[in-house]
């Protein structure tokens, strides 16, 4: 199992892209996520947690339903989902991303007909490694040795 | 082709084609006295009334007439017709693979085919047209037909044999189940397709969906699948409109005129109607932020200001969702004739499923993923028998760790969706598997 890292300020990345625009839900969603990180601290060396931003509930569950289209194979809304979840702070969600454009994942997942995209996977992966996801390097490093 | 060569006239085709059919079918019946009876393939329709339904017997077996009879007339019923008929030498590599397959017999031409779109989804009706060239560049004769592909469409394109194939929105075809309680076993599906993403038209006073309520909302095409999915949004987000139906042109122009205050367009990347609309900076795209109500349906989308810039604000994206989409064979139970004639051309389609990921063509096809299930949500519905088959013939080999992450998956999104914190366990089930690749 990858090391939990914990970066202080790259985590913000992901949530960058989007120039949050400043709304009463948008405040909201900053006090269950502050809320939401002084909870998951206390618990933080039993489940690893890959960036110090611990995503908030709408992220992870977002996170959830692309895992679950992944794993069924339904990549095109496992990307929209995983996008989503990406957007709204949940950095895991970029590793997944990856994954889904990363062509060794996807044949090994049995997927026929798309393609992967390797440039993709790599941005992905990249963003991932940016946020302090574990793992991410490594698959960075296997896309390269292709 | 554009949207208007598509309308040209497809019933002639349909009728002159069931004619040639009946026709031939009828002198092959008499010409060879056969011990067996095979099942009609479909309805056969005389002035106007059904008078032979799926479930009667003709008095002859398809598969030895099928040496005597023109191949065009007979394939359907015999998938192992003779190889020596007009038609086989036009069915290339691709169609004998096919045939052989399952007839385990060369060279049997596939049956010309329709594949129908709706109207109001002009995306759909691109890939029905690109799925009529990739199997044309087999040798494969189909058209695209532009009907109505909402559970009534789909009843009246059964009762008329008017396609084959069609490409529907599955948020509508879940509705069906409760009318049509045998529709799974009648149309089953082909192959999930990507997503069509909804987009509302609206004045930029109309701020969320919620200011809507009670409004007039133009829902697309009379007995459009449009409609069927608008309904279906706006009920699920608890949002009371009053809906009017009409074509896209029509309705943007009375949402110019102020006659209707928002329009639902569904698969508008090749809506070119919307491509001029709203230059004047009134109108907007209404986002549709995600929420718990629209999951096991759709998915989240978003649309860029550089797809719609008229719409939305520059360097600007609009949260909106995307209904599930997929390729259906109509009226194909399994084990019938027709579902292995259907079959047989899935499968032609499926071996050059290649040619769809060239360029110019619609990019969506590089984001299906053959061997996912599509989904009808709340319902079970299988997979024509021959594209299922295709798929288990390729699968990967057993892996453990793969399992568990399915195994994972499959129990977080059973009862009720998942939770946010499935999301740890599924995260590190995927993690687990990937990790063992590298």
């Amino acid at each position: 199992m990858q090391q939990p890292v914990f970066v202080a300020q790259t985590v913000a990345a992901p949530a960058a892209q989007k120039a949050a625009p400043v709304t009463a839900h948008a405040l909201a969603k900053e006090a269950l996520g502050k809320l939401a990180s002084a909870l998951r601290g206390q618990a933080a060396d039993q489940t690893p947690i890959a960036s110090l931003d611990i995503p908030i509930e709408d992220a992870r569950h977002l996170c959830a339903e692309g895992l679950i289209a992944f794993a069924k194979g339904d990549i095109a809304a496992a990307r929209a989902f995983l996008k989503r979840a990406a957007e709204d702070g949940d950095a895991r969600a970029l590793m997944a991303l990856g994954d889904t454009y990363d062509p060794t994942t996807l044949s090994q997942l049995g997927a026929l007909g798309l393609k992967g995209d390797e440039a993709v996977a790599r941005s992905y992966y990249s963003r991932a490694l940016a946020a302090g996801v574990g793992g991410a390097r490594e698959r960075i490093a296997a896309l390269a040795a292709k | 082709m554009n949207r208007a060569g598509l309308r040209q006239s497809p019933r002639m085709g349909v009728c002159a084609f069931a004619i040639a059919w009946t026709l031939a079918t009828f002198a092959a019946c008499a010409a060879v006295a056969a011990p067996a009876m095979i099942r009609y393939d479909h309805p056969v329709y005389k002035n106007g009334k059904r008078v032979l339904w799926h479930g009667a017997w003709r008095g002859s077996a398809g598969r030895s007439y099928s040496h005597n009879a023109p191949a065009r007339a007979t394939v359907p019923e015999a998938p192992a017709a003779a190889a020596a008929a007009a038609g086989a030498v036009a069915a290339t590599a691709a169609g004998s693979a096919a045939a052989g397959a399952i007839g385990g017999e060369t060279s049997a031409p596939l049956k010309p085919f329709a594949i129908l779109a709706d109207p109001g989804d002009l995306s759909a009706s691109r890939m029905a047209r690109e799925f009529v060239e990739v199997l044309g560049d087999q040798g494969v004769q189909g058209r695209a037909i532009v009907g109505s592909t909402a559970p009534t469409g789909i009843a009246r394109v059964m009762r008329t044999d008017m396609a084959d194939f069609a490409i529907v929105t599955l948020d509508s075809l879940a509705v069906s189940v409760k009318y049509q309680p045998d529709w799974p076993k009648r149309v089953p599906l082909v192959a999930p397709l990507a997503p069509e993403t909804i987009e509302v038209v609206a004045s930029k006073d109309v701020k969320s969906l919620a200011d809507l309520a009670g409004k007039s909302v133009s829902f697309g095409d009379p007995d459009g699948t449009t409609g069927i999915s608008a309904k279906l949004l706006f009920s699920r987000l608890g949002v009371t409109v009053a809906p009017t139906y009409e074509p896209l042109a029509d309705a943007l122009a009375a949402l110019a005129g102020g006659k209707r205050d928002a329009v639902v367009v569904l698969g508008a990347r090749e809506a070119h109607a919307l491509d001029g609309f709203g230059g004047d900076g009134r109108f907007h795209l209404v986002a549709i932020p995600w929420s718990p109500p629209l999951e096991s349906v759709y998915a989240p989308a978003r649309i860029a200001a550089s797809d719609r810039p008229n719409l939305i604000r520059a360097n600007d994206t609009v949260e909106t969702v995307a209904a599930p989409m997929a390729l259906v064979a109509i009226d194909a139970p399994a084990g019938s004739p027709r579902a292995d004639a259907l079959g047989r051309l899935a499968r032609a389609f499926f071996d050059t499923y290649e040619s769809t990921l060239t360029a110019g063509r619609d990019e969506h096809w590089g984001e299906i993923n053959l061997a996912a299930d599509a989904a009808v949500p709340n319902a079970d519905w299988p997979r024509l028998a021959a594209a299922q088959g295709w798929v288990d013939e390729r699968k990967a080999s057993a892996n453990a760790s793969l399992d568990a992450f399915r195994a994972t998956a499959k129990a977080a999104g059973a009862g009720g969706g998942p939770k946010a914190e499935d999301s740890d366990r599924l995260y590190d089930s995927l993690t687990r598997w990937r990790s063992l690749l590298q």
